[in-house]
């Protein structure tokens, strides 16, 4: 499907082009009126905050990208590199994979975890303005003191956003359905538990991507779990990441 | 309240003399959609990009916190907070041409849960941005906010959800301000309200199944005192806790009664056709 939109929009241009050229050659180049000098990228800067009171959020992988990329799909198995970041908090594979994908047209690259109750750093992010017809936005970032808890955004269309426009996404919490929920401390990563990150079994009973259900914590004594690590601090509502994209050129 | 009538005055002489100043009234209610919070008066503000009332991922200034903690916006409800409330905040000179604000609600009950206030007639001056605060009780520090959402320039009607933030000022105790068998510790002061732990509103009117005994939450009772902690920053809350003990357990709400879920309001905004 990727492979046949990608081909079908190579022939459009094509042809594009050809009808151009004839154009051009028959007639003496056209005198443009002054105006605007149109840049040859679009410059957006993004950040993402987190919501949440104790829940570190992992470095974030976060893409600017044309459509046929897509980091994961609700309802179906999560892809190894998605379980990489869920689990660990590791964008490694992620990027890979969008590389890989030939869709990427920017990377947000800051490689420092978003801190609870705060506001990450601005990135600046561009892409050439022959791309500009087709902007995706792909965030994900792992809630850290759970087994496989992330966040973010899934491909939404931000295709022509005005120089100055704003965008702010209030961003829910998925599973990843790659491990059970535990909450042991030798199974959660992160500052508060330094347990294990990524581990290739999948012992969670449904194997698909959906929204988390909360954690269970060991906070109430009576509908709480008291072998849980987790305790009231690490409870969260949605949403616990907020991403405003802001386009400046 | 001087000012606004100075910027009445000075609006109606431009209007007179052709100019570009406009008055811009929408009608606005809100509803409460939790099951056991009630709302405090809501302060609406129509303001420029120069004003906000709050940010989450930072700390919540001296007036979110008027609100959060104890749901005072003007000095009329506590005069205490003279100086370093929203009504002195949003008329100093800097800032009173930034906004046009009005607190609805004053001196009446608070909005029950599960329900719809009155209409409100509300003049946004045409600034291009509306938010909203209200706190939530009885919490320590919830409130619900709306944080600079662009008011529609087309006519019709416009709803937008709310969430429940944590101003992050005060540790959720979840402790009871009608106990009278703890006290904030050091200043041996009564619970409740601004720079106090405990749960403002624990008496409203709206407020059932409130219990005692509770031994604490987000911080714990310690020899019949409470610490004035803070979790740091603005951020969503993260839902009460509480538990079905209404004499005793970790908390004084009760966990089938006050616990929530965003969205906790809705906002609906009428823009009038011209």
């Amino acid at each position: 499907m990727k492979a046949l939109n990608r081909f079908s929009t190579l022939v459009i241009a094509a042809g594009l082009l050809t009808a151009c050229g004839g154009d051009s050659s028959s007639s003496s180049p056209p005198v443009l009126p002054p105006g605007p000098v149109v840049s040859e990228t679009l410059s957006f800067e993004l950040s993402v905050t987190n919501l949440t009171l104790a829940q570190p959020l992992s470095p974030p992988a976060v893409f600017l990208h044309s459509s046929g990329y897509g980091a994961f799909v609700d309802g179906d198995s999560a892809s190894v590199a998605l379980e990489v970041l869920a689990e660990g908090g590791d964008r490694t594979d992620l990027v890979t994979e969008v590389t890989n994908s030939g869709t990427l047209l920017a990377s947000y690259d800051d490689a420092n975890p978003v801190g609870p109750m705060s506001i990450g750093p601005t990135v600046t992010l561009e892409i050439p303005s022959d791309e500009a017809d087709d902007v995706r936005l792909t965030a994900v970032t792992m809630l850290v003191h759970t087994n496989d808890a992330f966040t973010g955004l899934n491909a939404v269309d931000v295709t022509g956003m005005a120089v100055g426009e704003s965008r702010v996404f209030s961003t829910p919490t998925w599973d990843a359905g790659t491990e059970a929920n535990s909450e042991n401390a030798a199974s959660m990563p992160g500052p508060d538990f330094g347990g294990e990150g990524f581990n290739p079994t999948r012992d969670e009973a449904i194997d698909r991507v959906r929204f988390h259900q909360g954690v269970v914590t060991s906070a109430s004594l009576e509908s709480g779990d008291p072998n849980s690590a987790l305790g009231d601090q690490h409870r969260f509502d949605n949403p616990t990441g907020r991403i405003r994209i802001t386009r400046v050129q | 309240m001087k000012n606004k009538i100075i910027t009445a005055a000075l609006a109606s002489i431009l209007l007179g003399s052709g100019g570009a100043a406009m008055a811009q009234e929408v009608t606005v209610r809100i509803t409460n959609l939790t099951q056991g919070m009630s709302f405090t008066p809501r302060l609406l503000v129509a303001h420029s990009e120069q004003i906000d009332l709050f940010e989450a991922g930072t700390p919540a200034t001296r007036p979110l916190a008027w609100v959060a903690e104890g749901g005072v916006i003007v000095d009329d409800q506590n005069p205490a907070s003279a100086g370093s409330n929203f009504q002195y905040f949003l008329e100093t000179p800097e800032r009173a041409d930034e906004n046009a604000w009005r607190a609805f609600g004053l001196g009446a009950p608070p909005l029950p849960p599960a329900t719809t206030s009155a209409d409100y007639t509300f003049d946004t001056e045409d600034f291009p941005y509306l938010s909203l605060v209200t706190m939530l009780i009885p919490t320590n520090d919830a409130f619900a906010g709306l944080d600079a959402w662009r008011i529609p320039t087309e006519p019709g009607t416009y709803t937008v959800n709310l969430n429940a933030y944590d101003a992050g000022t005060e540790a959720n105790d979840e402790i009871s301000a009608l106990r009278t068998d703890v006290v904030e510790a050091g200043t041996g002061d009564a619970l409740g309200g601004y720079a106090v732990p405990g749960m403002a509103g624990s008496g409203n009117p709206n407020a059932t199944d409130v219990g005692v005994g509770g031994t604490g939450v987000g911080i714990q009772v310690s020899g019949g005192t409470l610490e004035d902690a803070a979790e740091g920053n603005v951020h969503i809350h993260r839902n009460v806790l509480g538990d079905t003990d209404p004499t005793g357990g970790v908390s004084d709400l009760d966990s089938r009664v006050h616990r929530w879920l965003n969205p906790v309001a809705r906002l609906t905004v009428i823009v009038p056709g011209v």
